[in-house]
């Protein structure tokens, strides 16, 4: 009687629950995860993306690895990640910490900061173009007061320096998020701690280091994995400000899909680099996993 | 009694009126045209609804405009016809656009349209050949025509005693006086994210460096990129790279619009761009000269690189509904057999379509002066034969991508000449064989 009681309403449950399921399945089946396949189905064709494809095999992967643009993007996609696993990270973690320590003006602060992140891409690009114009932006600044080196600056004009450049206005426009994610974090830390320990004599560098840093190191570890997967897929700053130039400077593996499929009209040739990025993306995910699955919960 | 008279009136009324209704819907069936267009903003809709759409409408009242402005147009109409879709009519980039979908089974081939309504009558023959295909069919039929031309702020010009430059000797001499004026550049190019601005000096150099036979030749396959006069054309270009004439790196930094902005302010004094740059000078208060763009090698005459600025492309759908088609032909004829509305849209700020119409109905139509002035240039030019080609119309879609694409490479040295050349001869060599090129006139 017992078993019949609980066993009828727990299977109606799974039904109920499978109900709410389906629609979203659904949509992201159709609108996600087959558009998704079909990319690695044509990334085995030659297809411009209007015609008849081709099947070529494994072609594209072929000439892919032996193409100096896909090397180029894919290098700067890693110099990419290097700079967002340190500085948003390092730059969020500490203002969050400092901010988390005010009372009256937090709210103000922390909303000044996050700002950035909620203006579109496309016109904080075009905006900071603007700023990095050789004629009128900065470097007429940097000029008049005398430090002419920097004045004559290519800021996105100069190979060695446009991906810093976008790196660098993409870091303005994402650390207030990750100062938010990190001060969210850090408010969850029981406030008992950092009173037991300070009864024991602990001070300042260790509070942070024994208590804060062991607390949140889920959400770290989670804004690491995330930023890293996020990174092989950045695209708006850098198309928006350079196209991925000049040259192919500061191409990404997405400006180089983006070229491939829009411009140049190779959507096979797109579509397996969109495999390529997508499978370094997947096993950022899979390690994030193996992660949390040692131990820190994710 | 009464109440069976009313219905029976009420009958023979509804008996009457029905079969008249199913007649009248089948006379007029409503239809639907969508047309996806390159003209956008308040400009391009008033010159399509007051000189296209309105003049067909009034015949055809049946008929409903689905008019859809759109930017970056060859993009969203690969992706809408790719997918299966897309609009009935398409006013697409230029003829290798058209030739492409054509090729790949998604639009039709006019040929039937231009015989019948005439077109090819006042078509410019040059224009209709590039539209067609190596089998014959006309993929497309050429909208309007556009060439690279040279502007100069004609207030500053004059201030400083400076002529239009008619030799790449004088535009070095020019530059330098310019610089050496405090001028932050002789011209900026502006290709940041826009590469493809390239092909603008490509075209031009193509026509006053190599010259229109030597250009020709090289995509009929009788010389190849390594020939000097080609070989020249990007030489020269780096060369000009090297002397700052163009912005130096500079140009990687600045955008199309700041660029155009830095002119209109006079922080430079020329400009090198197609003759759509009239129109902006008239917009932006900006009084200037305009010439050809000058001669870069000693017996190669200043010429107008010409190209087919857009065509009209009909989606392969539409031919399972006869009735639309043959609207869509008559939607378009009124861009070909109507001169009178062609003058109007060009005195209302139009461009100029690839068709040959009465000389007096443009000598007498009330253009602005620039325009007016333009239009003597471009039709000398075309008269002596001085005319180029440019790349976006004649040169095959891979190479032209390649040769702009890698410019900036080539410029900053990051790509040899040798290896620049030899991709682009590999890329023409092997579309000649497969038939891609287009017609040269």
């Amino acid at each position: 009687m017992q078993k019949g009681l609980t066993a009828q309403p727990r299977k109606r449950i799974r039904w109920a629950v499978y109900m709410f399921v389906i629609p979203a399945f659904l949509f992201h089946f159709i609108f996600i995860t087959a558009p998704s396949l079909s990319s690695i189905y044509f990334s085995f064709f030659d297809w411009n993306g209007i015609g008849v494809p081709a099947y070529i095999g494994a072609g594209n992967y072929r000439e892919m690895f032996a193409d100096s643009e896909f090397i180029k993007a894919l290098t700067n996609n890693l110099k990419w990640i290097g700079i967002f696993i340190t500085i948003p990270v390092f730059l969020g973690l500490l203002t969050a910490y400092w901010i988390s320590k005010l009372k009256k003006t937090q709210m103000m602060i922390r909303t000044i900061y996050f700002m950035p992140y909620i203006i579109a891409s496309a016109t904080a690009g075009r905006i900071w173009c603007s700023y990095f114009n050789p004629y009128f932006g900065f470097n007429s600044a940097f000029k008049a007061i005398g430090w002419t080196g920097l004045g004559s600056t290519l800021w996105l004009g100069n190979k060695n320096i446009v991906l810093y450049t976008v790196a660098f206005v993409d870091v303005w426009h994402f650390w207030g998020f990750i100062m938010v994610m990190f001060l969210g974090a850090l408010q969850q830390v029981d406030p008992t701690l950092y009173e037991s320990a300070m009864v024991e004599g602990a001070n300042r560098r260790q509070l942070f280091t024994k208590i804060t840093i062991p607390c949140i190191m889920p959400t770290f570890v989670f804004i690491v994995i995330s930023i890293i997967m996020w990174s092989f897929l950045t695209f708006d700053y850098i198309w928006v400000m350079t196209g991925g130039g000049p040259g192919n400077a500061s191409d990404v593996l997405s400006t180089l899909i983006y070229r491939n499929a829009y411009s140049r009209y190779r959507t096979g040739y797109a579509s397996a680099i969109s495999v390529i990025q997508s499978i370094l993306a997947i096993t950022t995910y899979a390690i994030m996993q193996v992660v949390k699955k040692r131990g820190v919960d994710v | 009694m009464k109440k069976l008279t009313a219905l029976f009136l009420t009958m023979v009324m509804v008996m009457t009126i029905l079969p008249m209704m199913a007649f009248a819907g089948e006379e007029q069936r409503q239809i639907v045209i969508s047309w996806m267009d390159d003209r956008t903003g308040e400009d391009g809709q008033y010159l399509r609804d007051e000189f296209v759409i309105k003049p067909f409408l009034e015949k055809h009242p049946n008929v409903t405009i689905d008019w859809q402005p759109t930017q970056d147009i060859t993009k969203q109409v690969k992706i809408a016809l790719g997918a299966g879709q897309g609009p009935d009519l398409m006013s697409i980039d230029g003829p290798s656009d058209a030739l492409e979908l054509y090729e790949s089974g998604r639009t039709i081939g006019l040929n039937e349209a231009v015989e019948k309504y005439g077109w090819d009558k006042v078509i410019y023959d040059w224009a209709l050949d590039v539209a067609t295909d190596k089998n014959g069919v006309i993929t497309g039929v050429p909208a309007q025509y556009e060439g690279m031309l040279f502007y100069g702020n004609k207030e500053i010009m004059d201030a400083h005693g400076w002529k239009m430059p008619t030799t790449y000797e004088e535009l070095k001499t020019l530059a330098t006086e310019i610089r050496e004026a405090g001028f932050v550049a002789p011209m900026i190019l502006g290709t940041s994210t826009i590469p493809r601005r390239n092909e603008w000096w490509y075209s031009t150099l193509f026509g006053n460096y190599a010259g229109r036979e030597a250009t020709k030749d090289l995509l009929e396959g009788r010389k190849t990129f390594f020939d000097p006069e080609i070989k020249g054309v990007f030489t020269t270009y780096k060369e000009m790279f090297d002397l700052g004439i163009n912005g130096n790196q500079d140009t990687f930094a600045v955008t199309l619009a700041d660029g155009r902005a830095m002119y209109y302010s006079g922080m430079t004094v020329l400009v090198m761009e197609g003759d759509w740059f009239v129109d902006n000078g008239v917009q932006n208060g900006v009084d200037q000269y305009v010439t050809l763009p000058p001669s870069f090698r000693e017996g190669v005459p200043q010429s107008y690189a010409l190209s087919v600025g857009g065509c009209y492309v009909v989606n392969k759908a539409v031919e399972d509904d006869p009735e639309k088609l043959e609207l869509i032909y008559e939607l378009l004829d009124i861009l070909y057999s109507r001169p009178d509305l062609y003058v109007a849209s060009l005195e209302a700020g139009g461009q100029v379509n690839c068709i040959d119409v009465d000389q007096a109905l443009i000598d007498n139509a009330n253009l602005l002066e620039p325009v007016k002035e333009k239009l003597k240039i471009t039709d000398a030019a075309m008269e002596a034969g001085n005319v180029g080609h440019c790349t976006w119309t004649f040169f095959p879609q891979d190479v032209r991508i390649y040769m702009y694409e890698k410019a900036d490479e080539y410029l900053i040295g990051d790509l040899s000449l040798e290896d620049y050349l030899q991709a682009m001869q590999d890329m023409l060599d092997k579309d000649i064989a497969e038939g891609k090129v287009p017609p040269v006139m």
